[in-house]
């Protein structure tokens, strides 16, 4: 029994390695993100740090359509008038006489006197009074940003189509995110699987482990750090010590060899490769790079399936070839009906709700600990309430139900 | 950057495998697992609208979602530990204590 356990804990723990190896890359680089700069906020203004729904500043980021237009278009200047600048960043000069024929203002230079001795104006008219709203000073600057986005858009169409192989070098970063994202999504859903299918409890206890594991580093990239870290501590460090305290105190069943334990882990390694590349090369690529890796994914799920019939019992492996093959055609359904989606699921949501996720704070205080101790004990403090009571409920319930029959004999006897 | 709608569709196929286990186990210890990953789908899924709304509330429902899935747990755990006791089982077929 002693050596049986031993085997399988050699076999499971280069498993769960590249699941902390994974965990620990992705907290690094989320880490480092926010030091880029603002990754991702189309600001209508291109400025840093407006919060996300001014009324009447609704500019073109609601019409941000594909997933790169934010990135390639933003604009570069900050902090100073918008509305003066032309697009080489220097003061429009077209606007400055149109300026000093204002009515009611000094006409040319002011200094010099007109011929009667008076500084000349122009008689003010009725009806042309500057507007005294300072939000349609910013409507306009938006729409002149907005024209302008749209201008630069049609002229970058084309570099977006090439896909992500021609980018520039400072998209690496960019890319190595997203690569860690779908890295943690495969290593989500496989091991979700492995937690369903394994006889064992125990198996699926470890695996249910890396999979909260995996899912604090997809909170680190919704910037949610204190939700990672609660994820950590409740999940990881309690929920899975007591499933794995019950478990042992029942007593598990071993059936299946050290053998085939290895074979199915490197067969969920492989296909855990397979869908997180595959899921890459979807996101990454379009135009002619989208059919090819659509084609390739299509490919080596065939050879999966065929692979599975001719090495190992049919049954199972066609049942997780087509799990890999089902994966690839929803990863590519999403794909290809992302605007549709965006445009009907996002727009019922909220119609200013960007498809892409943008900053929700630039110093990332978005998801910390501050912020949630602010919305949970203020806003939300009756739940907070209700849920020390239920916590309350349940320690009294697990210990009553826990307690043998036979104790609570001898106490009420 | 990556959509949000890639979150999304993690989160669902957390719930759909998790419901899964839930239908197709035998062992009340994997449905209780697969009830923590349904639980989990539903908390990335809350965290990934947290984020798009840029709204925090999202994030602090899915910090009483953990609480409340550690209370039931630990409650379920617990009703698994009577019954084994009791009936030296763990399979869900067996457990048909209400009948008789």
């Amino acid at each position: 029994m002693r050596a049986k356990s031993l085997t399988w804990a050699r076999s499971i723990v280069p498993t769960l390695l590249v699941g902390l190896f994974a965990l620990a890359s992705v907290t690094a680089t989320a880490q480092a993100q926010p030091r880029r700069g603002q990754p991702m906020g189309p600001d209508a203004m291109g400025r840093r740090g407006v919060p996300p729904n001014i009324p009447g500043l609704r500019g073109p980021r609601a019409r941000v359509g594909m997933k790169q237009i934010p990135r390639v278009t933003r604009p570069r200047f900050s902090g100073r008038a918008a509305p003066a600048l032309n697009r080489a960043g220097r003061a429009d000069v077209r606007r400055t006489p149109r300026r000093a024929i204002r009515p009611g203002q000094p006409r040319g230079n002011a200094r010099r006197p007109g011929l009667d001795g008076r500084p000349r104006t122009v008689p003010p008219k009725v009806g042309l009074a500057p507007n005294p709203n300072p939000l349609a000073k910013a409507n306009r600057a938006s729409q002149s940003e907005a024209r302008r986005l749209a201008r630069l858009r049609t002229a970058n169409k084309d570099t977006q189509l090439m896909g992500a192989v021609s980018r520039k070098s400072k998209d690496k970063g960019r890319l190595v995110n997203q690569l860690l994202f779908y890295i943690l999504f495969s290593l989500i859903i496989c091991f979700s699987l492995v937690t369903i299918t394994r006889k064992s409890p125990l198996m699926a206890a470890l695996s249910l482990l890396v999979v909260f594991l995996g899912l604090a580093g997809v909170y680190l990239f919704l910037q949610a750090p204190f939700m990672a870290a609660i994820q950590l501590i409740v999940y990881a460090g309690a929920v899975i010590v007591l499933f794995v305290f019950v478990i042992m105190s029942i007593g598990f069943d071993e059936e299946r060899s050290v053998q085939d334990l290895g074979k199915e882990i490197l067969y969920f390694a492989m296909a855990f490769m397979l869908t997180g590349a595959g899921a890459f090369v979807f996101h990454a690529g379009s135009g002619l790079g989208y059919v090819a890796g659509f084609a390739a994914m299509e490919l080596m799920a065939l050879a999966f399936i065929i692979m599975g019939k001719l090495q190992y019992p049919v049954t199972r492996f066609l049942g997780i070839a087509a799990v890999t093959f089902a994966l690839a055609q929803v990863v590519r359904l999403v794909q290809m009906s992302q605007v549709l989606i965006g445009s009907t699921v996002g727009l019922k949501l909220q119609p200013n709700a960007p498809k892409q996720l943008y900053a929700a704070s630039a110093d990332g205080s978005f998801g910390n600990a501050k912020a949630i101790g602010q919305s949970v004990f203020t806003d939300n403090v009756f739940a907070f309430e209700a849920l020390s009571l239920l916590l309350l409920a349940s320690i009294v319930a697990a210990v009553v139900i826990v307690r043998s029959r036979k104790e609570t004999k001898e106490q009420t006897s | 950057m990556i959509s949000s709608v890639h979150f999304l569709l993690l989160s669902a196929l957390m719930f759909m495998i998790g419901a899964a286990g839930v239908l197709l186990r035998r062992n009340i210890l994997v449905v209780l697992m697969s009830i923590e990953l349904m639980l989990n789908g539903a908390n990335l899924a809350l965290i990934t609208f947290s984020r798009i709304q840029a709204n925090t509330h999202g994030q602090s429902l899915a910090f009483i979602v953990v609480a409340i899935a550690a209370a039931e747990a630990a409650v379920g755990l617990a009703i698994v530990v009577a019954i084994f006791r009791g009936r030296r089982t763990t399979n869900v077929d067996d457990l048909d204590l209400m009948k008789n």
